[in-house]
């Protein structure tokens, strides 16, 4: 009975609530929005997010494992298969590595459609990071009209490369076939209409309350940390960091172009949206100008039917949209490669999930994944 | 700067002007396809079902020189031929394309050297059991068997 007595009616309440326990929570693998399948385990107090972990490799193919078992040429399409959404950035990495491993001229024709192509997959590719992040917070019409420009783009894949997301674009060497009649007046008309399309985009979300509640100040990371974690692409560039390969060390002919590096300030995922929204008008910036000034040429340079690359070493990475992509490519002078690693940008772009995570809501956990722009394909692989 | 911002926050411009694009849209034309009645251009490079070209005698244009085989990064062609003991060519015997596995990836297309095996630009490949995607020479030459839906 004394215990009864003893209970006094404020300190009841707050001793419950100190009460409370961390809460650990599952968020997927089948959560919806994490654009794959992603296990986050979340350690909760109340909404707030105290410690997170990551479990990943539910998607894992082995694909460095096959490259191993398969020539240089027959291992491409595997790569496609990385990130399925910019296909095109997957096949420039790793044909251009085993360019560089067999030092392979290529003609600057193939170079300028290379660049073309990848980066329209860079506008599709932040097309659909954009339509999903945007139906992640709760814009659903932004989902929709991205995915009516991205169509656009899915059509010149498949006028020039046959496919629309698979597309298995280049050979060593080059191109498979040189560019089809109409590749030029549409990828011209798909840069007449891009513009207005982001400006629609923008005023749905740029200055929108709730897009603004939902994503300033959300996930900071400081460039200190950005670095350090290793983050790259527009991700670490929305804290501020001006670093992009394709002027750090140009690969193809991106030294012949004229752009800028869009980057932000405070490194949250508005910023992070920005640069993004940027870099599409950069990309299309480089498609026009290398649309205009295709040389006259050869779409493949001459490559031997057995690639035999001399005994070496190799590391070669390119900006994709999502960051560097690299593949580290040893030869041991057979026609297979002795190892193949990739180096994912998605993978080290998750890194800072935790850091970027605690402190915030559990809801705002969904917004952060979105704003790095992962895709388990390349994680897992 | 800040008397600007409170006033368009007050009037609701960043909704009104969201709500622009979205009515703009309604009136627009539709973008959208109605799929079965209505079909997508399909472009000629796509890389659709697998076929198998015949000569103008209705024969198999294949010379059973297993370079579709061989190119083929997941393995799913089989080539079978044997030996004319008249012509001393090799004449093909069995051609098994199994397309539960194959990647659509075109590198049978590229390499054949007589243009025997082709990816058409037909995209409907739906099928209700795993042993129809497995396809033999005849099915190759004229195409798969294709189910047709009954309303
Ligand atoms: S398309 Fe590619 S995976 Fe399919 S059969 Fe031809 S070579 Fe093999
Ligand atoms: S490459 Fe062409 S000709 Fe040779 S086996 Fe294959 S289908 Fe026949």
């Amino acid at each position: 009975m004394d215990e009864v007595k003893n209970i006094n009616k404020t300190n009841f309440a707050e001793e419950f609530v100190d009460a409370t326990e961390e809460l650990v929570l599952n968020m997927g693998p089948q959560h919806p929005s994490t654009h794959g399948v992603l296990r986050v385990i979340l350690k909760l107090h109340h909404e707030k997010v105290v410690d997170l972990d990551c479990d990943i490799g539910y998607l894992h193919r082995g694909v460095e494992k096959i490259s191993e078992t398969l020539s240089y040429k027959l291992a491409a399409p595997y790569m496609d298969r990385l990130d399925y959404i910019s296909a095109v950035s997957n096949n420039l990495a790793y044909i251009e590595t085993i360019e560089k491993l067999a030092g392979v001229e290529v003609p600057k024709k193939a170079q300028y459609i290379r660049v073309i192509l990848t980066e329209l997959a860079r506008i599709s590719s932040h097309l659909l990071w954009l339509a999903t992040h945007a139906l992640d917070i709760g814009a659903m019409t932004v989902f929709l009209y991205c995915f009516r420009e991205r169509e656009e783009i899915l059509n010149i894949f498949e006028m020039v490369t046959g496919a629309r997301l698979t597309t298995n674009a280049f050979r060593i060497g080059g191109l498979p076939q040189d560019v089809p009649e109409g590749f030029e007046k549409a990828v011209k008309d798909f840069c007449e209409i891009l513009p207005g399309r982001i400006s629609e985009y923008e005023a749905l979300l740029t200055k929108n309350r709730i897009w603004l509640a939902r994503t300033k100040n959300v996930g900071v990371i400081s460039p200190e940390d950005a670095i350090a974690i290793g983050l790259t692409g527009p991700s670490l560039r929305g804290s501020g960091v001006k670093w992009d390969l394709r002027k750090a060390h140009p690969y193809e002919s991106y030294n012949e172009f004229e752009f800028d590096i869009p980057t932000g300030e405070n490194g949250d995922t508005y910023d992070r949206y920005l640069v993004r929204l940027e870099e599409m008008r950069q990309a299309r910036r480089i498609i026009l100008q290398a649309i205009d000034g295709i040389p006259e040429g050869d779409f493949t340079a001459k490559v031997p039917k057995v690639l035999k690359p001399p005994k070496g070493e190799v590391y070669h990475s390119i900006e994709a949209p999502k960051g560097e992509l690299g593949f580290y490519v040893i030869s041991d002078g057979s026609t297979k490669p002795y190892r193949v690693k990739i180096k994912g940008p998605s993978f080290y772009n998750l890194q800072a999930l935790k850091k970027m995570c605690l402190g915030h809501y559990v809801a705002d956990v969904v917004a952060i994944i979105g704003t790095l722009d992962i895709v388990l394909g390349e994680i897992d692989r | 700067m800040r008397m600007k911002e409170l006033v368009s926050k007050v009037l609701f411009v960043d909704l009104i002007k969201g709500l622009s694009v979205t009515f703009k849209s309604m009136v627009s034309h539709a973008v959208t396809e109605q799929y079965p009645k209505e079909r997508s251009k399909i472009y000629e490079r796509f890389r659709g079902e697998p076929r198998m070209a015949v000569d103008e005698n209705g024969k198999t244009k294949c010379i059973a020189c297993n370079l579709c085989a061989m190119n083929c990064p997941v393995g799913c062609i089989t080539v079978e031929a044997e030996r004319d003991p008249e012509t001393k060519k090799r004449v093909l015997t069995r051609y098994v394309f199994d397309m539960q596995r194959c990647l659509f990836c075109g590198f049978c297309e590229e390499i054949c050297p007589v243009n025997c095996i082709q990816l058409t630009t037909d995209y409907e490949m739906s099928q209700y059991d795993r042993k129809d995607f497995v396809l033999e020479l005849n099915e190759l030459e004229k195409g798969m068997e294709k189910i047709k839906y009954k309303k």
